[in-house]
């Protein structure tokens, strides 16, 4: 018993569709699309895609935000504890950085639906 | 009047025996414990592979139906919506795996049309399933529904080749009535 032709190409045919799929699944789902920015000045929101310098007012003072290569980090801020520049960069959706002192908030969000439950199912 | 198909009574027996082996194969799979509901190992398209080496089309297809019927019977399914996904993607990948058989003739074995045969019901399931119910989110359980799929058809497509050129219960169908009317 061999397997034949038509199998090879139908088992390499099913595997393209797995990875079709899983691509489509999870490719996308897990690229992080924008930096949302909350200040008591208003709320801003930035593509990651996209490199940017911003200067965002705070209670304290003008806060310098950097996104490069997908990362948000603060690069300066007016407060004394400086928490928010430690945070370092954040690139995975979810993730986040606050000054509150200077009552800044930046929050990475997915384009997409909120993670799966599956619980639900 | 409409002209009667008849099919032998022998033929019949065969069927049914098949058949049974297929509620069987559902009773064994639906006590195998699953970490999703919606994820199936297919135990009984085994019947529905030896089937298209022994009966015509239409009796492969009488088969199935019968075979639809039982699952939805034993698994408590029958009257659910999740019977009409079972039973959709089951007639559907039968009607692939018939064109298959038939086509692929020496240039296919039943591993190959027990892999096409699980994804395209696996496929039609997920279609099915983001359409009636869940929603895109289905999308996600999509790719570990499809390798389960493949992994546990190759292997029941390389047990039923086997089993078809071994078995002399199906070699003897095969020389009664030929492999197609």
């Amino acid at each position: 018993m061999r397997p034949r032709l038509l199998d090879y190409i139908i088992l390499s045919g099913t595997l393209f569709i797995i990875g079709i799929f899983s691509f489509n699944a999870y490719g996308k789902a897990l690229t992080p699309e924008e930096c949302i920015i909350t200040s008591p000045k208003g709320t801003w929101v930035y593509p990651l895609s996209k490199d940017s310098t911003l200067a965002v007012d705070g209670t304290l003072g003008v806060m310098e935000i950097e996104i490069h290569d997908g990362k948000v980090r603060v690069v300066f801020s007016p407060c004394k504890e400086k928490i928010c520049i430690q945070t370092g960069a954040i690139s995975k959706t979810g993730t986040w950085i606050a000054c509150v002192p200077n009552r800044v908030f930046l929050k990475i969000e997915g384009k997409g639906d909120d993670e799966t439950d599956t619980d639900s199912f | 009047m409409m002209k009667q198909t008849r099919i032998p009574s022998d033929t019949l027996n065969r069927i049914a025996l098949l058949a049974g082996l297929a509620f069987l194969l559902s009773a064994v799979e639906y006590t195998i414990p699953k970490p999703l509901p919606f994820i199936r190992l297919g135990l009984a398209n085994f019947p529905i592979l030896i089937a298209l080496t022994c009966f015509s089309p239409p009796q492969v297809l009488l088969l199935v139906v019968l075979k639809i019927l039982g699952q939805g019977l034993i698994q408590g399914t029958l009257f659910s919506y999740t019977f009409l996904l079972s039973a959709s993607g089951s007639f559907s990948s039968a009607l692939v795996m018939i064109f298959l058989y038939r086509w692929g003739g020496k240039r296919i074995s039943l591993i190959g049309v027990s892999i096409a045969g699980a994804l395209v019901s696996n496929l039609i399931q997920i279609y099915l399933a983001g359409f009636l119910i869940a929603g895109a989110a289905v999308a996600l359980i999509g790719p570990p529904f499809l390798i389960i799929g493949l992994v546990s058809s190759v292997f029941l497509g390389i047990l039923a080749q086997r089993f078809v050129q071994t078995s002399r219960w199906v070699k003897n169908v095969q020389h009664m009535d030929g492999t197609a009317e």
